[in-house]
């Protein structure tokens, strides 16, 4: 049917059908207008991320982590220490199952001390938090004008405004950010993004482990240097994927849905999902990490890498010997880190930038790279990996330099 | 018989699929939450029936990953499914030009006009009885929301009709 002809019989349907009665702008209808202002928005979407990450540190880890999980179940002379010790002690499971506490449930490196720390203390009060905020978020409809602010800056590189959910979405995990591309048109913007969620956008855990290990041992105003060396790696990755890879001009359209009241069962359901989603497919990796540490410690493997990979990183990067088993485990999960990092004695700041960043950067966690594999494919993953392994490497090294020159 | 939910992009497929599947899939307040596909089942008279969230679209053109998977899903449906097209209350003009393309593709068609309640609290009146007579096919009005229309929604399945759109211009008098 001509399209002219199609619009013709739908506008008279539509004239027919639809009467319109005057009525002052509901309370919603108000706040949206107001809110299109492009200054406005802006000043909004400052505030939003400021609560976030307030509330991530404040809230998530301060008070949660360190206040009362930190402290009443994972700590020594609790209930819980308690019942592992007597289950465990004396038996040829106890280096595995707990570990040495003597200095804490971080490093012990143990399935229940270690293996349960990381997850339910430290990345799952993050995790819960920022689900939170961004379920409600998306249920207002706030997510797509931060897309219309978006869309301009991102359109540099080649992405349209909606790119941002996906980024978004990325920080809690990055294996729903890299389902979330496919809201984008064509494939080498779904190329493009998933290779920047991969190197650039951190997950929960990856925050998880700058926040303790940079904000815990050196001061929060350190995180500064990691945020703008992963904005600057955001852009340039989208600039030069965006150079590299020819493409037609491509007008996208934001649609922008009213507000809406968010309805509680449904982000109360649709929160449980994504905590579900963190309990049976994260978790897992952190209680195998663990395991790979354990076997590779006492079999000694971890030894021989560190002799092995350990100058080179130590040469190139300026980071300790001891940071390798971090990198390693990294493969696998990042969060279980942080407690590589609070073994190293005499870390400086810098190497401790170097090294987080490092981590965030050069691999995705196991689950995010058979993710990619999915969507992207072989070849796709190949060229995103290869791209990583590069840019890790060049950024550690300049990281190298500047601390040298500080 | 299997009820396929076609529409636009957050105008509410999904909320309904979880009113009639009871299962859980997400909803949000942006385009594009349903890339992919999801099937679950209702009893309607005692008869397990499939239910198809298909993708939000605003044309059948393929021209994106959504409109792929909703062309592809739309070709699956015969004579013996039914097209439950969703349309939003407050923006019906966008909605009916995927009806147009729908009726194209020779499916038995019913039309819910969902947000009912955002429309009336923006004084938009929407004279459903005309709309049924203009496009031939039933026309429930629904908020999916808190279930109003979902069970009429239901009972009309079975009167459901198909529609050549060419003809259906001679009829509305042009």
């Amino acid at each position: 049917m001509n399209p002219d002809v199609k619009w013709a019989q739908i506008d008279r349907i539509v004239d027919r059908v639809v009467t319109f009665e005057d009525k002052p702008p509901t309370l919603m209808q108000r706040i949206d207008k107001i809110t299109l202002n492009p200054i406005v928005n802006l000043a909004i979407a400052f505030v939003v991320l400021y609560l976030i990450f307030d509330s991530f540190i404040r809230i998530g880890h301060i008070f949660f982590t360190e206040g009362v999980i930190g402290r009443y179940i994972f700590a020594q002379g609790t209930f819980y220490d308690i019942w592992i010790h007597r289950i465990f002690d004396d038996t040829f499971l106890y280096p595995i199952m707990v570990g040495n506490t003597d200095q804490g449930y971080l490093y012990s490196f143990g399935l229940l001390t270690t293996g349960m720390y990381v997850p339910l203390g430290i990345v799952f009060p993050a995790i819960f938090i920022f689900y939170a905020w961004l379920t409600v978020l998306e249920d207002i409809g706030y997510l797509p004008r931060l897309a219309m602010l978006a869309d301009s800056l991102l359109a540099k590189i080649g992405l349209p405004g909606y790119a941002i959910i996906p980024t978004i979405l990325g920080m809690g995990c990055n294996v729903p950010g890299m389902t979330a591309s496919r809201i984008l048109d064509t494939k080498k913007q779904r190329f493009t993004l998933s290779t920047i969620l991969a190197i650039a956008v951190p997950c929960n855990a990856q925050i998880s482990v700058a926040i303790v290990v940079i904000g815990g041992m050196y001061g929060y105003s350190y995180l500064i240097p990691v945020i703008l060396v992963l904005v600057f790696l955001y852009a340039g990755i989208g600039a030069l994927l965006n150079h590299l890879i020819p493409s037609g001009n491509l007008e996208t359209i934001i649609d922008i849905p009213p507000y809406r009241r968010p309805i509680l069962r449904n982000v109360a359901s649709k929160l449980m999902i994504r905590m579900r989603y963190f309990f049976f497919d994260a978790m897992p990796w952190v209680i195998i990490g663990i395991l790979v540490v354990n076997i590779l410690y006492l079999s000694g493997v971890l030894e021989i890498l560190e002799d092995v990979i350990g100058p080179i990183l130590v040469i190139w990067l300026g980071i300790p010997a001891e940071m390798v088993g971090a990198l390693i485990i990294g493969f696998l999960r990042k969060d279980i880190a942080i407690a590589f990092f609070y073994l190293i004695p005499d870390m400086s700041v810098w190497q401790a930038i170097t090294g987080v960043v490092i981590l965030m950067i050069y691999f995705p966690c196991a689950a995010t790279f058979a993710m990619m594999l999915k969507e992207q494919g072989f070849r796709d993953t190949l060229k995103s990996t290869g791209l990583m392994l590069i840019i890790a490497f060049m950024v550690g090294g300049m990281l190298h330099a500047v601390s040298l020159l500080w | 018989m299997r009820i396929f939910l076609a529409g636009n992009p957050n105008v509410g497929k999904s909320v309904l699929f979880n009113r009639l599947t009871g299962m859980r899939v997400f909803v949000s307040n942006y385009a594009g939450t349903t890339v992919d596909y999801c099937t679950g089942y209702t009893e309607i008279n005692g008869k397990k029936t499939e239910i198809i969230d298909v993708p939000g679209v605003y044309s059948l053109s393929a021209e994106n990953q959504a409109e792929e998977v909703a062309t592809r899903i739309l070709e699956g449906c015969d004579g013996n499914d039914v097209v439950a097209n969703v349309l939003d209350a407050t923006n019906l003009r966008r909605g009916l030009h995927l009806t147009l393309e729908l009726m194209d593709k020779c499916c038995p068609m019913v039309m819910a006009v969902n947000m009912m309640d955002v429309a009336a609290r923006s004084g938009i009146i929407i004279d459903l009885k005309t709309m049924e007579e203009l496009i031939s096919v039933p026309v429930v009005g629904m908020t999916a929301i808190n279930g109003d229309g979902v069970s009429e929604l239901i009972s009309r399945i079975k009167d459901r009709k198909i529609v050549n759109p060419e003809e259906l211009m001679h009829e509305s008098g042009c």
